[in-house]
């Protein structure tokens, strides 16, 4: 998230689309303070929730159109002229001119320019700005030119009328204008909007561009960078974000940086060329990079061996290792062995039936978790004869947070360390005891080998502290962070850096392996103390008072401690604060300059996310967005689905798309599984017409595995349940606490229905469309004595589908049937 | 006796998480109970000997047409004239030096007088014990320099611990904020010392009639009614008595 | 939307507690004023009502005790003295009763056994002390409920004179029934039993019409639901049976034999009203607890 959330309390309008109060409630005392300070609060989302009781204004929308919604609000800001516009000029590419030969869905029925109906992919080469001789961007900062990106964006949302919002997402739009006139209001100098999403936007087939368009919607009304502003971005759970930065993730090394492709990259030098852009902060990635191989390869990383770039593991292809291709793999035989670490797919994956019958299909498995989940006895899953499955299973009892020291990165890039409580029981082991161990004991397999792949595996280290099976989690930190890998001086001499000592700040990080670094973001998070000592800031805990709001004293968040990114937008093109009631950073002319003759620096109740010393009217010193080549936030921003988010229905809908011709998203990936393992009901289908969402409940935790084996939170919620409206109920028979079947063509579950005024069916195209909400928590197991906490799988009925660009799965929009009793 | 203490549950700021019910359970060793249906989120319609913490789902239409759906954290309301501390007949039910009331479980004798005594429907019978339970304010917390389970667990501080007095005026300040956000039905339930049952020390901030949450509006000391219904019983036992003798008297009274 | 009041749920062991001991003061009551009046004329009165109540108050600690579980429990009541509540109060009316009737009994037993002179003088005294417990007995549990939050009974302000009324007709029916099996010899004392077992109904007609008239006064909808369910709910034949034959036939029988004395008639109007006394007191019991 750009923003953190303590800062939420400065919002004037929240819009939360996502289900805060019931799946971030710590976070979302921040929004009831804002609210106690008589900020409004806005909820969209096809339920009424906890998060909508909050609320001043809930919006109902049909699952699968906010692309409409957030179109339509940038469609309303420009319509009406409501938007920020001094920020959009010069802060965004709104003033940059696009090739002539771009086209876009307004004049292509619903495609962009480029688009390869055989292989369902676009050609992006006309998706791109007009360059002027010396290869700058044009720009026309009147906005005017037709070729304008806002001009462009203009002309694509204005087909994302109040009208088309009321008969696509089934908003009325009285509430419509209501809810537009009220968060623009936050465009301008004197106020602020914040908008927080979550896995609402993203599980979707067109994730990605679900979150771009409320991006682009704060970029237009000036909320990003700036206090009470920004975009909220709500991880799934206490790691996540954590997860993503150290990328346990198929496409990404640690730091954002590309893992390498086998075709693209055959070695460190044409990386280092096509994954360095011109501008930016990312220039210097070389030094980030060559550091994380540092990092990992120790002194076996050498300039003559490329750093031991050749030992890091390449892809074949550029996206065939996501979850759901995995699984589609297991199924067909291609993977054999699977190491589900922390995980339980047989639950919590889409098209949990597909998982479970792939997981049935290994030749081993092992399982790291902290009870025996449903993915650790997918050999006994109920209507599975055992004998037929050859799986092996190995179960590795592992230590949950409180056993364990270590750091989490929360939501808001805030790294918090946690000392162990207690002592982990029997043979239970923390997640570093396992990797660890497990890790030198290949190497010690290894040991002998001569073979060029498994000296990476040979050199890399894996001891950290004086105990190799119980690893000393300070050190794991500090190779996070970085450090020199041997003496540092600078140009008279002076040791700068001892050798082992951590790093300060990742702008000391250099491409000549003399530094090492596990993930440059993080560094700066233990820094060595005037006494030599180690210290350890993600452990710091001074909390937040009136002189520093942010709470900079309270862990580390990263980059650089900042908890408020690209927060030079706070001001304006001269360096002072848009309004003084929403000043951050500003630039003090007087202050003394990082050369003793120089003045000028950028100082304020944050860490400047900028050049400090960058004065407003020096060569880009009004650029705030410095992650980005071109210095600006995107508006026009090309992803896979195409530079500007465009609606289109979900894989499965009750209805037709009535913006274009094209019902789906055109470069949308929906795997062919064998068997009718994957089975898809058409638009408008008689057979399953109802709108489907999942989604999570606070008393539960994912899959359950944190939740549904304790009595004292198992016990608070019944049994597994559908929340149904009463129209639906009165339409079928079906009274509160009626047991009901829930049908997909991929499976069916057997649920109580809770009938409740909560969920209210849409009015799409003057149709009746009815939605239900399932949470998806339950599984077999759970608490003995407790029938309540085991319930069917919720996942059994999505299908596996994925985004073109992340291939998450679309479980937030499907359709079902639903049919009294259990049938 | 100390300053009393006081919880201020400020259903404006519940955002239903039931943090505080898992945390009342966790500390005081509450067991797992077979949940009820209740048609909504709520686990118990009521509270039980296990469930001293209850979170209530209300679905509501506001005035203009759209729905609430009111969350209130409920629990015992510590009334400073406490209809089931009059009605213990062993002394079991005590108020403590910070002025809650408490239920010795040593001397509880297990008649269930409380139960029927308490205007809010907060105090239980425990089958197993065979003694009166309900929330202790979380005594030994209290006793130790912390507030309650429920108060420390809560994530938006709807639920406030601290001394009476300093709640009360926060309180009120809270409900001026309120209505004039819009809220016009905001209000305070037995924050008024002056008001029903001498003020209740668990108070709260409600935001409709307190009939919405399923509250009376006005709980009388059941203890109220013991004059009346005595006099009305002595009367009766003259009548009868005065008429036994009487009655005998006109088939007998002479000689003997 | 509904209340959250939780009730006690005693259980119909609790109902024959009531009964009893109502019944127990109020022939103890009866049985003293015949001892007051006249010694001689009604000893087999005073003999029949002593003996009674001693017997009728026999089960009452034991239910109480088994109604609580641990039996030592029963004496945490005798650790305090709460005037504030009806069940502390009727916990030593309880016990101060017990030893009356236990005296009042014993002396009644030595007298017939021959075993010593008159005790009258003792008896009198005993009786007079034991008497107030015993209508104290007879009447607590109704205030006790009374001072409860269930809307029906802490809406209604007769339920102590009710349960009394009920005690002193049932007592005296009771002893009726009883001296009626002695023939002629007793008639006297049968008749001076009719007439106060005439003059309870009243008082106990009276009480139900106030209790009826103050729930209904009281504006409050849970009262008024749960009173409901005697008037014509479920629990309505039951209650009304209990009115009309337990109280309204017996006090008509009464007046009728009191013409034309006639000891079946006695004898069936006595077995209504302690029927009609019984019943009375467990449907208002039951209908608060719902």
């Amino acid at each position: 998230m750009t923003t953190n959330l303590i800062d939420i309390q400065n919002s004037d309008v929240i819009m939360a689309t996502s289900n805060m109060a019931e799946n971030h409630p710590v976070g979302f005392q921040w929004v009831m303070k804002a609210k106690e300070r008589g900020a409004k609060v806005i909820h969209v989302d096809p339920r009424f929730t906890r998060t909508s009781a909050a609320a001043d204004i809930h919006v109902p929308i049909r699952s699968g159109t906010n692309i409409v919604f957030f179109g339509g609000l940038m469609h309303y800001a420009m319509a009406k002229d409501l938007y920020f516009k001094d920020y959009v000029v010069h802060y965004t590419n709104a003033s940059f001119l696009i090739d002539p030969a771009f086209k876009g869905p307004a004049d292509l029925d619903g495609l962009f320019a480029g688009y390869d109906a055989e292989k369902k992919s676009y050609d992006r080469s006309s998706w791109k700005y007009q360059l002027d001789g010396e290869g700058n961007p044009r720009r026309d900062l009147t906005l005017r030119d037709p070729s304008s990106v806002f001009q462009l964006l203009k002309r694509h949302y204005a087909r994302y009328t109040p009208e088309a919002v009321e008969k696509i997402c089934g908003i009325p739009k009285a509430k419509f204008e209501e809810v537009a006139q009220l968060f623009c209001s936050t465009s301008g100098p004197d106020k602020t909007g914040t908008i927080t999403y979550a896995l609402n936007l993203t599980q979707h087939s067109n994730g990605v561009e679900n979150i771009r368009s409320l991006c682009m919607l704060q970029l237009l009304l000036g909320n990003i960078g700036r206090p009470g502003g920004g975009v909220v971005a709500l991880r799934g759970h206490a790691n996540v974000q954590g997860a993503t930065d150290l990328e346990l993730l198929y496409h990404e090394l640690p730091g954002y940086m590309a893992q390498p492709l086998r075709d693209a990259h055959p070695d460190l030098k044409t990386y280092m060329e096509k994954e360095t852009p011109k501008g930016g902060y990312w220039v210097n990635k070389p030094k980030f990079f060559v550091s994380l191989l540092k990092a990992f390869y120790g002194d076996g990383a050498t300039r003559d061996n490329e750093f031991g770039y050749q030992w890091l593991p390449k892809r074949a292809k550029a996206d065939a290792y996501s979850h759901q291709h995995m699984f589609v793999d297991m199924y067909n035989g291609v993977i054999k062995g699977f190491l589900a670490d922390g995980q339980n797919p047989a639950v919590g994956g889409p098209n949990a039936k597909l998982a479970r019958a792939a997981m049935q299909r290994l030749d081993w498995l092992v399982v790291v978790d902290i009870f025996l989940t449903e993915t650790a006895e997918v050999w006994k899953t109920p209507g599975t004869d055992p004998k037929d499955v050859k799986t092996e299973v190995f179960f590795i009892p592992a230590a949950p947070a409180a056993e364990k020291a270590g750091s989490l990165t929360n939501t808001m890039r805030l790294i918090q360390w946690h000392e162990a409580a207690v002592t982990p029981p029997g043979d239970v082991q923390t997640d570093a005891q396992f990797v660890c161990t497990l890790a030198n004991r290949l190497k010690k397999l290894y040991a002998g080998s001569t073979k060029e792949r498994d000296k990476g595996l040979l050199a890399a280290n894996f001891t950290y502290g004086a105990k190799p099976d119980h690893p000393e989690m300070v050190e794991v930190l500090k190779e996070i962070n970085g450090f020199a890998t041997e003496e540092i001086t600078d140009k008279d001499g002076k040791v700068v850096y001892k050798k082992g000592q951590p790093l300060n700040t990742f702008a000391h990080m250099t491409d000549d392996g003399k530094t090492a670094g596990g993930c440059w973001i993080y560094t700066g998070v233990t820094v060595e103390g005037p006494d030599g000592k180690l210290v350890n800031k993600a452990a710091s805990r001074k909390p937040a008072d009136a002189k520093d709001y942010l709470g900079h004293g309270w862990g580390f968040a990263w980059p650089a401690n900042r908890r408020i990114l690209y927060n030079r937008a706070s001001a304006d093109l001269a360096g002072k604060p848009w309004s003084e009631k929403k000043k951050l950073i500003w630039w003090d002319a007087a202050a003394p300059g990082n050369a003793p003759d120089t003045k000028g620096k950028w100082v304020g109740l944050d860490v400047p996310d900028f050049n400090p010393f960058l004065a407003p009217d020096a060569k880009n010193g009004d650029k705030p967005f410095i992650m980005r080549a071109d210095l600006v936030g995107a508006f026009f921003g090309p992803l896979n689905d195409g530079p500007f988010p465009e609606h289109y229905e979900p894989v499965e809908s009750p209805v037709k798309n009535l913006l274009s011709r094209q019902q789906i998203n055109p470069v949308v990936k929906i795997w062919k599984v064998p068997d009718q393992r994957n089975e898809l009901a058409p638009v408008g289908s008689p057979d399953y017409p109802y709108v489907i969402t999942t989604y999570r409940l606070t008393e539960h935790h994912l899959s359950g595995v944190m939740s549904r084996y304790l009595p004292l939170l198992a016990e608070l919620h019944y049994a597994h349940f559908t929340e149904i409206s009463h129209e639906l109920a009165k339409e079928l028979g079906i009274a509160n606490g009626d047991m009901v079947t829930v049908s997909s063509p991929r499976g069916k579950i057997h649920v109580k229905a809770m009938v409740t005024n909560r969920i209210k069916p849409f009015l799409i195209n003057g149709k009746t469309v009815h939605q239900i909400g399932v949470p998806w928590h339950w599984g077999w197991k759970g608490v003995e004595g407790l029938p309540g906490s085991k319930g069917d799988i919720t996942n059994d009925l999505s299908a596996t589908v994925g985004d073109p660009t992340v291939f998450i799965q679309e479980t937030k929009a499907f359709v079902c049937n639903v049919k009294k009793g259990v049938v | 006796m100390a300053r009393t203490l006081a919880m201020f549950t400020d259903t404006s700021l519940c955002i239903g998480c039931r943090a505080c019910q898992v945390a009342c359970k966790q500390w005081n060793e509450l067991d797992m109970e077979q949940p009820e249906w209740t048609g909504t989120y709520q686990n118990q319609s009521h509270f039980t000997d296990q469930t001293y913490r209850l979170v209530r789902f209300m679905e509501e239409p506001k005035p203009n047409g759209d729905l609430a759906w009111l969350l209130m954290s409920d629990v015992c309301k510590h009334c400073a004239e406490a209809g089931c501390l009059n009605a213990c007949p062993t002394g079991a039910i005590y108020r403590t030096e910070f002025g809650t009331v408490n239920i010795n479980q040593d001397t509880c004798n297990g008649c269930k007088y409380c139960v029927s005594a308490c205007p809010f429907g907060v105090v239980s019978f425990n089958e197993r014990t065979g003694t009166a339970s309900k929330c202790t304010f979380c005594n030994d917390r209290i006793h130790n320099g912390l507030g309650p389970a429920c108060a420390k667990a809560c994530p938006t501080e709807s639920i406030q611990f601290g001394f009476r007095d300093d709640l009360v005026a926060k309180a009120q300040k809270r409900v001026q904020t309120l209505q004039s956000l819009g809220f016009k039905e905001a209000q305070l339930y037995g924050a008024d010392s002056n008001g029903f049952l001498g003020g209740l020390n668990a108070f709260f901030l409600l935001l409709a009639k307190p009939a919405t949450y399923a509250l009376p509006e006005n709980p009388k000391l059941p203890q109220r009614n013991i004059f009346v219904d005595s006099a009305l019983s002595i009367g009766s036992a003259l009548l009868v008595g005065v008429g036994a003798l009487l009655a005998f008297r006109r088939r007998g009274g002479e000689g003997g | 939307m509904e209340g959250l009041l939780q009730s006690s749920h005693w259980p119909f062991i609790i109902d024959v507690y009531f009964f009893l001991g109502g019944l127990a003061g109020g022939a103890f009551v009866i049985a003293t004023a015949a001892l007051l009046v006249n010694a001689v004329r009604f000893r087999d009165v005073a003999r029949i009502g002593y003996y009674l109540a001693f017997v009728a108050l026999l089960p009452c600690p034991l239910i109480l005790i088994v109604d609580l579980g641990v039996p030592a429990r029963f004496l945490n009541m005798m650790m305090r003295f709460n005037v504030l509540s009806p069940m502390s109060m009727g916990a030593w009316a309880l016990a101060g009763f017990g030893a009356c009737a236990f005296l009042a009994a014993l002396f009644t037993l030595l007298e017939d056994m021959r075993r010593s002179g008159d005790l009258t003088g003792a008896k009198r005294i005993v009786g007079v002390v034991g008497g107030f417990f015993g209508f104290f007995l007879a009447a607590y549990p109704g205030v006790l409920l009374g001072a409860t939050a269930q809307p029906l009974w802490s809406n209604a302000h007769a339920l102590g004179a009710l349960f009394l009324a009920v005690g002193a007709s049932t007592g005296a029916a009771a002893m009726a029934l009883l001296l009626s099996f002695g023939g002629r010899r007793s008639a006297d004392g049968v008749a001076a039993l009719r007439l106060i077992t005439a003059l309870a109904l009243v008082v106990q007609l009276l009480s139900v019409v106030v209790f009826v008239v103050s729930v209904q006064a009281s504006g409050s909808m849970q009262a008024s639901a749960a009173l409901a369910l005697l008037m014509s709910g479920p629990l309505s034949l039951l209650f009304w049976s209990a009115i009309v034959v337990g109280a309204v036939v017996p006090l008509v029988m009464g007046f009728m034999s009191m013409k034309r004395e006639s000891f079946g008639l006695t004898a069936v109007a006595s077995v209504l009203v302690l029927a009609g006394g019984f019943v009375v007191k467990y449907v208002i019991m039951a209908a608060g607890q719902i």
